[in-house]
């Protein structure tokens, strides 16, 4: 039967994280994402799964990769300067095709920043953090529900394609405590990653004889592999042959890109014969939600478009928004990340492109947002 | 020492390896395989995890779970990986500078949490395969590709480091006293905790060329003739001892270790709903 | 449509975040309103300022800040100087006389009770300020019914201080109700 709680972001992820079938965590404390690694600490042991405080937050996110591979459903928690430091091994996991949820509760930055005050302001390090090409999956909930849904999520993906998958949240949707509808766990579709079918003999990590995803095997079940952070070929072992890492960048990035539209997830509200869409995400679009309602009553037809998945970037959502409304209005608590990307989904159309942003530890008001939509609308 | 059940733990498809001649780490991997042999493990159940550098390399020669990591890391891959699943035999390998450097953090902890994990670091004293800058062990006055006028920075004592961090087993042997090797290696894998195996390797191409011992045995005889029991240590005076390093079991203790703890103190406890 | 939105402010130590939760819970689990409550983070173990929001709303809510409250719990002097500004026109204040002792009397929106010290009538110690406060809130407020505010209180203070807690919501609710007759 389901039940309705009433909990915070952070909290509820600890409950979807569980439902999911997560059984390892490894991290390191940081504001303001603590509760959920202090959820984890707590509701792991009841399921025989296991918690670690590791050293640092590199250390935290090496150990959730290391119980990946033995076949453990396995998370980490972070904020700003914690998910910098574990860009290096979100860049591991990219490479070693190892399962794994991140969830990164943005903080005011750069540096030590705000560590108390909400922003949205690692929308492109969870893009770009790590080197090298790589497509990351990143997804926004705007509120406590949606983080719950999401982290289900979160693991799903993870475990289907064989990624490392970022639940983008902010200290806002962490910290406040709204009503949640929690079915029972056998009410949500879980996925659990494919595991091979052949022999051990035969089997090769990165094989893709049956897709761009490799079934991947846990240590200690008789498939003896190897993986590494090199290059490498369908064995696991390093290559520097161009054809062969050329085949293997396509690939990482294929399997994410040709696949988006399983999981190509939005919000549009008063969308269709909107003159102004208003582009936000996160905390920002509950706002925006209410602007475009008032706009609308002062008769500017405004509307919303929301990014669920963040990345990859629906470049396709922007531009068929841009055929049909004269502006879109990007808002967002940082200073234009977000941005850039509108601008290149609406090239080469006549739609304009406005922005409203933030970086002051402030959440952006419906009423700063209205002032805008009137302001761009020449009302 | 030639033991034929080695080639059952070596991916011999991947053979010959990269190693320079000369390089101690063959040595070294073959003194591994000869303790899991003599220890009857079955390879199915061990995970060898490393770092990067020329001994980031072994895991991939050896037919295992084997986990080649980032620089300096591979102790968090391989807590996880034990602490998910405490039925595989874990043990990571790393460099000098690997473990020591920028993996000076993880590794004290791993000390201090005495994971059964068994360390098992390669110290050639330098960084290898990234052009022979100095490491934290590099001798004082030794020649680097990052100290041409001679290292000022004194170096770690690694066993000393690990006794002081918490490791319940702590040997050092070298690639030279080969009996020895084979003995502490063999310890360190059947003792439940956190191992920590320190094996003075030679690098004669990127410490040797440096340091007036490009020859592979010169270097050899460098470890060799260095090395002195911890018995022999123990009555030499501080004269005596300079330019020497001992090597034996320094200890083997026994204390409560981590997987089983969580077990016991969390797991079971919230079975039971106490706190 | 309605939209309330509840601040109290006081200082850390003094359970307003419980006390939020409580009124959060019993408008939106028991009530079936929604709810969105937040607090300063961090502020409740440094005894510094400490604030707590509740908003509730009959229907969804898109603004996840308050601007100016509708009412306003004032637990100490320094939340009073803080918030007092940020009272709505037809607002109410509900504050401690015994911490605020500087206040406007003559602000017809001001309710002053002997919080804290009803809370060591009740009980000898301070500690029930935060539900006597839940209880005189649920009373000037009117979102939900006492009931309601009782079974919020019932799920959110551990089981040996049930009793305690659920008479110091009832002092509330006696003494805002007495108080709210005087005022007509």
């Amino acid at each position: 039967m389901a039940k309705i709680e009433l909990m915070s972001g952070n909290d509820v992820a600890v409950k979807a994280a569980i439902i999911a079938g997560c059984t390892f965590y490894g991290g390191y404390p940081i504001t303001p994402s603590s509760e959920i690694a202090e959820g984890m600490a707590k509701a792991l042991p009841p399921v025989k799964g296991k918690f670690i405080q590791m050293e640092d937050e590199i250390a935290g996110i090496g150990a959730a990769i290391g119980a990946s591979l033995t076949g453990a459903k396995s998370m980490t928690a972070t904020s700003g300067p914690g998910f910098s430091l574990k860009q290096e091994h979100i860049g591991y996991a990219v490479m070693g095709e190892i399962p794994i949820v991140i969830v990164n509760v943005m903080r005011g930055g750069p540096s030590t920043g705000m560590p108390t005050y909400p922003a949205q302001a690692d929308v492109m390090q969870a893009r770009w953090g790590t080197h090298g090409d790589h497509e990351i999956i990143a997804l926004m909930p705007c509120s406590v529900q949606e983080t719950f849904k999401l982290t289900i999520e979160a693991f799903n993906l993870a475990e289907q394609y064989r990624v490392p998958v970022i639940l983008l949240t902010d200290e806002i949707i962490a910290h406040m405590r709204e009503k949640v509808e929690i079915k029972e766990k056998n009410e949500y579709k879980i996925i659990n990653r494919l595991k091979p079918t052949v022999d051990p003999e035969n089997y090769n990590p990165f094989d893709t004889k049956h897709g761009m995803v490799p079934p991947l095997a846990p240590y200690g079940e008789g498939y003896r592999f190897h993986i590494t952070g090199l290059t490498h070929d369908h064995t696991g072992f390093p290559t520097s042959k161009p054809d062969l890492v050329e085949k293997l960048q396509e690939r990482l990035r294929d399997k994410i890109l040709k696949n988006r539209k399983e999981f190509d997830w939005y919000e549009e509200r008063m969308v269709e014969d909107a003159d102004i869409v208003v582009f936000a995400y996160g905390a920002t679009a509950r706002s925006a939600m209410r602007a475009i309602k008032d706009a609308r009553r002062e008769n500017i037809k405004a509307g919303l478009y929301r990014p669920i998945t963040m990345w990859p970037f629906a470049y396709d959502n922007i531009r068929k928004i841009a055929k049909t409304a004269k502006q879109i209005l990007v808002v967002e608590m940082n200073l234009g990340q977000g941005l850039g990307e509108v601008e290149r989904g609406v090239a080469g159309t006549k739609c304009k492109v406005k922005f409203l942003g933030k970086a002051n530890g402030e959440l952006i008001t419906p009423t700063e947002i209205l002032s805008k939509i009137r302001e761009v609308s020449n009302v | 020492m030639y033991n034929e059940n080695v080639f059952n733990y070596l991916r011999t498809n991947k053979l010959p390896h990269i190693w320079c001649p000369g390089c101690a780490h063959g040595i070294i991997t073959a003194a591994l395989l000869r303790g899991i042999d003599k220890l009857k493990l079955d390879k199915n159940k061990i995970s060898v995890i490393s770092g990067i550098g020329c001994s980031g390399r072994t895991p991939g020669y050896l037919d295992m779970n084997t986990l080649h990591t980032t620089h300096g890391r591979s102790l968090t891959f391989a807590t996880g990986i034990k602490f998910a699943n405490p039925s595989l035999t874990v043990i990571d390998i790393m460099g000098d500078g690997d473990a020591l450097a920028i993996g000076g953090n993880h590794f004290i902890h791993a000390c201090r949490r005495n994971i059964d994990i068994t360390a098992i670091i390669f110290n050639n004293n330098i960084y290898g395969m990234t052009g022979g800058q100095y490491s934290p062990t590099t001798p004082v006055n030794a020649y680097a590709s990052t100290a041409p006028y001679g290292n000022v920075e004194p170096p770690f004592d690694i066993v000393k480091l690990a006794m002081g961090a918490g490791a319940t087993f702590v040997a050092r042997g070298d690639a030279f006293h080969i009996a020895l090797m084979d003995k502490i290696i063999e310890q360190a894998i059947s003792h439940k905790g956190f191992s920590v195996v320190e094996i003075m390797a030679t690098c004669p191409t990127q410490f040797g060329r440096r340091n007036k011992m490009k020859e592979p045995h010169q270097m050899l005889d460098y470890v060799a003739e260095k090395a002195v029991s911890i018995k022999k240590w123990n009555e030499m005076s501080e004269e005596e001892r300079a330019g020497k390093f001992p090597v034996g079991i320094f200890i083997d203790e026994s204390r409560r270790e981590y997987c089983e703890a969580y077990e016991d103190n969390v797991i079971k406890k919230s079975e039971r709903g106490e706190k | 449509m309605m939209r309330a939105e509840i601040r109290l402010g006081g200082n850390g130590g003094q359970g307003i975040i419980l006390a939020a939760k409580v009124l959060a819970e019993a408008a939106g689990i028991y009530a079936g309103l929604n709810v969105v409550q937040s607090q300063i983070y961090g502020a409740a173990a440094r005894g510094e300022l400490s604030k707590a929001d509740v908003i509730i709303d009959d229907g969804d809510i898109y603004t996840l800040e308050i601007s100016s409250a509708d009412l306003l719990l004032c637990l100490s002097q320094e939340a009073y100087d803080h918030f007092k500004n940020e009272l709505k026109p037809e607002g109410k204040l509900v504050l401690d006389e015994f911490y605020v002792k500087d206040y406007d009397q003559l602000d017809k929106r001001f309710l002053a009770f002997p919080i804290s010290q009803m809370s060591k009538d009740l009980a000898g110690s301070e500690m029930f300020s935060n539900m006597i406060s839940v209880g005189i809130l649920t009373v000037v407020g009117g979102y939900f019914s006492e009931e309601h505010a009782l079974k919020a209180v019932e799920k959110n203070v551990p089981k040996n201080f049930l009793d305690m807690n659920l008479k110091a919501v009832q002092m509330g609710f006696e003494e805002a109700k007495k108080k709210l007759k005087k005022n007509c």
